[in-house]
């Protein structure tokens, strides 16, 4: 078992057959299902929980403390209340220092925080496994596996002199970019890219890189489910992408700037109402599609007026330093000159 | 390998984006980050359904390293594996003419 980011810190373990709680360590949240963990008799682990029998095969994993003194007493003490939050109880052990910044410190960066240490465990764009019913899931797969197909397709009448390095370095760019998260109150947002890949390197090639992007994120760091990778890359590698570089086009009389900062806003709002039609269209959210459309689409309409200014400010430099390098998208657009 | 002029500085550019990112993970937890699918999930319940996919690295962090270095190597290591995924995938398109 690893307890993560130090003996004096909190942490979160991963628990599966092979793994015991320890005499160090202590359940503070149980995490396979919290609602039902903190709702009912289904609890599985008791918070204060430290005897090595008691943790089931299903549980995936627990919020623990490692300073067993420091947080037996208040866990025992809170953990009948329904809504307490493991955060809660462990600020007030002295484990997790009381201000903001140490909070987030403690929150942001202990290794696995992304999945486990939160009670809302994800923080994306990015649909993640579960969130998707089977057939939402496969149908995103098929229609993003036919546009990318399509998009290598066209793309080898397209690809030439500079173009594979320009792929390689723009979805290294949005890779990078994505995990700039930018951080605003309330709602808050990376850059999506899709559009700005679009305008510069043309549909098919955006596309492609787009893919590269998504897929990177989903098997090698997890960032989005690998049933529901077909719907990211619909959303971010081909509706981001197209209708960014369709945006760009039509507007594009109405001067580059402007044009490409439509690009983006729009893009994204189109890439988040696909989102909200997925997830509204799947059980785990309860076929709510007011919701997830109201959420989405509403964030990403105020959220993507950062990814237009975003994408009209690299547009705008790349344009300036390099227009020699746009030739894919200033030519008749999308074509190679 | 074949790769124009401008291809070294836009490593360096590359190398300074992957820099800021351990900066923007801590500022954005300083508010507390939040996107609009966390909270149409929340909304629904669907957060109960969430699940981690199995991958190689969990959310941009390496176990045993301080986070802020964690997510520096894994910024550096992710955006380089994209650059050779995409540079090879454009590579091989140009070779397999249509």
């Amino acid at each position: 078992m690893d307890v993560l980011g130090g003996d004096d810190a909190v942490g979160v373990v991963v628990l599966d057959r092979r793994h015991r709680l320890g005499d160090r360590v202590v359940v503070v949240e149980n995490h396979d299902r919290p609602r039902e963990a903190f709702g009912g008799a289904r609890r599985a682990v008791e918070v204060g929980d430290e005897r090595p029998e008691r943790v089931p095969r299903r549980l995936r994993a627990a919020v623990v403390a490692a300073r067993l003194d420091d947080i037996v007493d208040r866990g025992q003490q809170i953990g009948g209340e329904r809504d307490a939050r493991p955060l809660d109880i462990l600020r007030h052990t002295g484990v997790v220092f009381p201000t903001g910044l140490n909070f987030a410190f403690v929150q942001y960066y202990s290794p696995l925080q992304k999945y486990y240490f939160r009670r809302r465990p994800w923080e994306s764009m990015h649909i993640l496994d579960g969130f998707l019913d089977p057939w939402v899931a496969g149908l995103c797969w098929l229609l993003a596996g036919a546009a990318v197909g399509l998009a290598a397709r066209r793309a080898r009448t397209e690809i030439g002199a500079e173009r594979a390095p320009l792929l390689g370095v723009t979805a290294a760019g949005v890779f990078a970019a994505q995990l700039l998260n930018w951080p605003l109150p309330v709602a808050s947002a990376h850059f999506v890219g899709g559009a700005f890949a679009g305008i510069v390197l043309g549909p098919a090639l955006g596309v492609l890189a787009m893919t590269a992007v998504v897929t990177v994120q989903a098997l090698v760091f997890g960032d989005g489910g690998i049933v529901t990778l077909g719907a990211n890359v619909l959303a971010m590698a081909v509706v981001n992408v197209l209708v960014g570089h369709a945006v760009f086009r039509a507007t594009r009389s109405l001067g580059e700037t402007r044009a490409a900062f439509a690009a983006g806003w729009v893009a994204i709002v189109v890439a988040a109402l696909v989102v909200a039609l997925a997830t509204g269209a799947s059980s785990a959210f309860a076929y709510d599609v007011t919701t997830t459309v109201t959420w989405l689409v509403g964030g990403h309409a105020v959220l993507g007026l950062v990814e237009g200014a975003i994408t009209a400010a690299v547009y705008g430099y790349v344009a300036t330093q390099r227009p020699d390098l746009l030739s894919g998208a200033t030519s008749p657009v999308g074509v190679r000159a | 390998m074949n790769v124009p002029p401008w291809f070294r500085s836009a490593l360096a550019a590359l190398v300074v984006l992957a820099l800021l990112a351990p900066v923007f993970a801590w500022a954005s937890g300083a508010v507390g980050y939040t996107e609009p699918l966390e909270h149409a999930a929340e909304a629904t319940g669907a957060a109960d359904d969430a699940t981690a996919a199995p991958s190689v690295v969990s959310g941009y962090a390496l176990s045993g390293l301080p986070a802020g270095v964690g997510t520096l190597i894994s910024a550096l290591a992710g955006t380089a594996l994209t650059l050779v995924v995409a540079f090879g995938a454009g590579r091989l398109l140009e070779t397999t003419e249509p």
